[in-house]
């Protein structure tokens, strides 16, 4: 069944983020343009890496699934013997899927085969009305480039997707990564970036997390917080709920910091609330959000807190049950 | 209704295609000549042909066959469309437009089935314009193909309704399905292809000598009902052969195209006007300028800025440009290609959020220029460097032309100069280059 068009943003949004850094933006071009770009493109894609390419390609299908586009792939295996084959079968792939992955092997095109290739290109666009992908490595572009010239002028993109660097190839320790700076919008008030420069921004957080796991937590600890709110207002509330619960509560436990402990918690519970865990919800309010806040003397929160309270047993049917004592 | 450009950044993006030539009709056609500095193109070409359109004097020559020369995808077969119009109308030429994709395979093309296609889209056109041909047009064809036919192995694909055309029936109907036959049989690499070639080329005198008499015979029932005076084939998509089919078209068999008496424009790629091989037999003057946004000196020249900006703003509304300084700063960084405009437009609509900002269009100049990274190499940097410091002492060597034919060096103004494309500019090769 096709999703809605904010259903599939939020999908291609989601399944970026699990890719490597590197690979973020040009997974969110290439989905963009194979979804909503014309019938017929050549598309170019470099992917040396089978492990990254396998991974990319199954987060695409899922992208592509949910937007009702089925995708078929054509291996260039050694029982594809020259070009008028391949044009046989890309002709036929096409007539089967809107999306053809074409995955290439290294060395199968040659400068006469692209050559041979390029010529074909007007009866590919007439009857290979698909997507064409062509997962191939920077030399196999490279010579397309270079013998088939009139087919490249038609490309409709090219897009890299490269692992992330090494750990050797990480700077130095003494010379780490700077600190992603987060935008003053993101701290305060309403987040104004778009959702792609907030997918963009969960990856930045989560590699630099990764690449220095022994950054003190007060270092840590705004950004650990930034990713959490980035996760929630993305919609992935799955990995929002696991983020808060297994690495944000533990760390505001370690810096001794309950009122952020019980704001977090907070947002455990609004997340489960909204999913209709009512009593779990309700439990978290009333015994680990709200004596907290009382004990702290923090009106505001206290007060929120317990208009969450009413909400629930609002929702409940019990609008006569005695409210918690103040 | 008005046509409206689309105002939502992905329905930009699901109408960029660049393999689609656009119609004379098409709304977001945008009238080119000015930017491009060729006012003079098509009067140079009609002049050529013999027919002046400012003073309708009219002295058409035998035969004309001129190429048409132009970077790949800057509009040449929508700019010939334009011209066929204004052709067609002034009544002097019948033009005939040969779909070379349509008809043939143009993976292996010679100038055996172009000849045939020729033939059979001519035919095609006067049957479909009610023109009525007598026996003797037909038959010297209709000759022709009965001594085909009689050779043993092409018969077996005939069937007999073909073979009573051959034996001279079924008037311009019969001969088209005739020719329909042969031209298919070369687009689908029948069995029958090489075959066919070496009759053709066996007697191409005789042939050639039929098909003349078609064209004359053509054009004198024309010029009675008043419609045209001369025939005009126009033959797009001989700009697009395999490199060494162009070589064998355009150079070796030059002379065979030279046997039909009549006037054609065939599109040719660019690089053939400089590779020395044409030996002047096809006339290859006409070039279709790139437009230009600056003159050799620097100077901005306006008409290039004021069509590109239309251009763009046909394919994507204003209202998704955060300001004008985006909409010019995408039509820079095209040099005055419009593919390569509509490159950075689809670019734009695969990054943006909702508005394309300047934060947009520096990546996607950045992306594009990341794809000229794929084949330019340390000397091309340097060629292109010495060039854009030197813009007339372009060379014409391999290089240049490999270059040129790759867009990332354009040619402005017939050829006078020319400089690298400005997202190569940006390339740290070319910052590192010496030129």
């Amino acid at each position: 069944m096709v999703s809605s068009a904010f259903a599939i943003e939020q999908a291609r949004l989601a399944e970026a983020r699990q890719l490597p850094g590197p690979c973020h933006d040009d997974f969110l071009r290439l989905s963009r343009t194979l979804i909503h770009g014309p019938p017929f493109q050549w598309l170019l894609v470099e992917a040396p890496d089978e492990g990254l390419r396998r991974q990319v390609l199954e987060a695409l299908d899922r992208v592509l699934q949910r937007a009702g586009l089925r995708s078929d792939r054509l291996p260039l295996s050694a029982k594809i013997l020259d070009v008028p084959m391949l044009e046989a079968r890309l002709v036929n792939n096409a007539r089967q899927a809107p999306v053809v992955h074409v995955i290439g092997r290294p060395g199968w095109f040659d400068a006469a085969r692209w050559e041979a290739f390029n010529t074909r290109r007007e009866r590919l666009a007439a009857k290979a009305r698909a997507r064409l992908v062509f997962w191939l490595d920077g030399e196999a572009i490279a010579l397309a480039s270079r013998s088939a010239p009139d087919l490249w002028a038609w490309r409709s993109g090219v897009y890299t997707f490269l692992p992330a660097a090494a750990p050797a190839a990480q700077p130095a320790p003494g010379g780490e990564r700077p600190l992603p700076t987060p935008a003053t919008s993101a701290h305060w008030g309403l987040d104004t970036r778009s959702m792609a420069e907030r997918s963009r921004r969960v990856v930045e957080i989560r590699a630099w997390l990764e690449g220095n796991p022994e950054a003190p937590d007060e270092l840590r600890i705004s950004l650990v917080d930034e990713l959490g709110r980035l996760l929630f207002s993305l919609g992935d509330l799955d990995e929002a709920l696991a983020h808060w619960r297994e690495v944000e509560l533990p760390l505001h436990r370690r810096l001794g910091d309950s009122r952020s402990q019980a704001i977090t918690m907070g947002k455990i519970a609004g997340i489960l609330q909204a999913r209709g865990q009512l009593d779990e919800a309700l439990r978290i309010y009333q015994e680990e959000a709200l004596p907290v806040f009382k004990r702290l003397g923090d009106l505001r929160s206290k007060a929120i807190t317990m208009g969450k309270i009413a909400d629930i047993l609002e929702a409940r049917g019990q609008q006569h049950q005695e409210p918690p004592p103040a | 209704m008005d046509y409206q450009p689309p105002s939502h950044l992905l329905e930009v993006l699901q109408k960029i295609e660049y393999e689609e030539a656009l119609s004379d009709q098409d709304p977001r056609y945008v009238d080119s000549q000015e930017a491009r500095g060729s006012e003079k193109t098509f009067t140079r070409l009609a002049r050529k042909f013999g027919w002046d359109p400012v003073s309708d004097v009219f002295f058409a020559p035998y035969e004309k066959h001129i190429l048409f020369f132009g970077h790949i995808g800057i509009g040449k077969t929508t700019e010939l469309r334009r011209y066929a119009l204004q052709l067609n109308a002034s009544r002097r030429f019948y033009v005939v437009e040969v779909d070379v994709l349509a008809k043939l395979d143009r993976n292996n093309l010679q100038y055996t089935e172009v000849l045939m296609a020729m033939a059979e889209t001519l035919l095609e056109r006067l049957h479909g314009d009610g023109f009525v041909l007598g026996a003797e047009a037909l038959e010297p064809l209709q000759r022709w193909f009965g001594n085909v036919v009689e050779t043993q192995t092409t018969t077996k694909e005939l069937s007999a309704e073909l073979k009573t055309v051959a034996e001279g029936g079924g008037g311009i109907p019969g001969l088209i399905k005739l020719l329909a036959t042969f031209t298919a049989a070369f687009k689908t690499g029948s069995s029958q292809k090489s075959e066919w070639r070496r009759e053709i080329r066996n007697d191409f005198t005789s042939l050639a000598q039929a098909f003349n008499t078609l064209i004359r015979l053509a054009e004198a029932q024309l010029a009675r009902k008043g419609r045209a005076e001369q025939l005009l084939f126009l033959i797009d998509g001989t700009d697009k052969m395999r490199g060494e089919d162009t070589q064998q078209f355009f150079v070796q068999d030059a002379e065979q195209l030279l046997a039909i008496k009549t006037l054609v424009i065939y599109t040719a790629p660019l690089h053939l006007k400089y590779d020395g091989r044409l030996g002047g037999k096809l006339d290859a003057d006409i070039v279709l300028p790139m437009m230009k946004l600056y003159e050799r000196d620097g100077g901005r020249f306006e008409a290039g800025w004021r069509t590109m900006r239309r251009l763009l703003l046909l394919r994507a509304d204003r209202c998704l440009f955060a300001s004008d300084a985006e909409v010019d700063r995408l039509v820079e960084f095209s040099g005055g290609h419009p593919r390569e405009l509509l490159r950075l437009l689809k670019l734009c609509c695969e990054l943006a959020e909702d508005r394309i900002d300047a934060s947009v269009v520096q990546t996607a100049i950045q992306k594009l220029a990341a794809d000229y990274r794929y084949f330019l190499k340390p000397a091309d940097y340097a060629l292109l460097k010495t060039i854009d410091s030197n813009p007339i002492d372009a060379g014409n060597d391999e290089q240049a032309q490999e270059l040129l034919h790759r867009l990332a060096l354009l040619q402005y103004n017939d050829g006078t100069w020319r400089r690298s494309h400005p997202v190569v500019r940006t390339l740290e090769g070319y910052g590192a280059a010496g030129g």
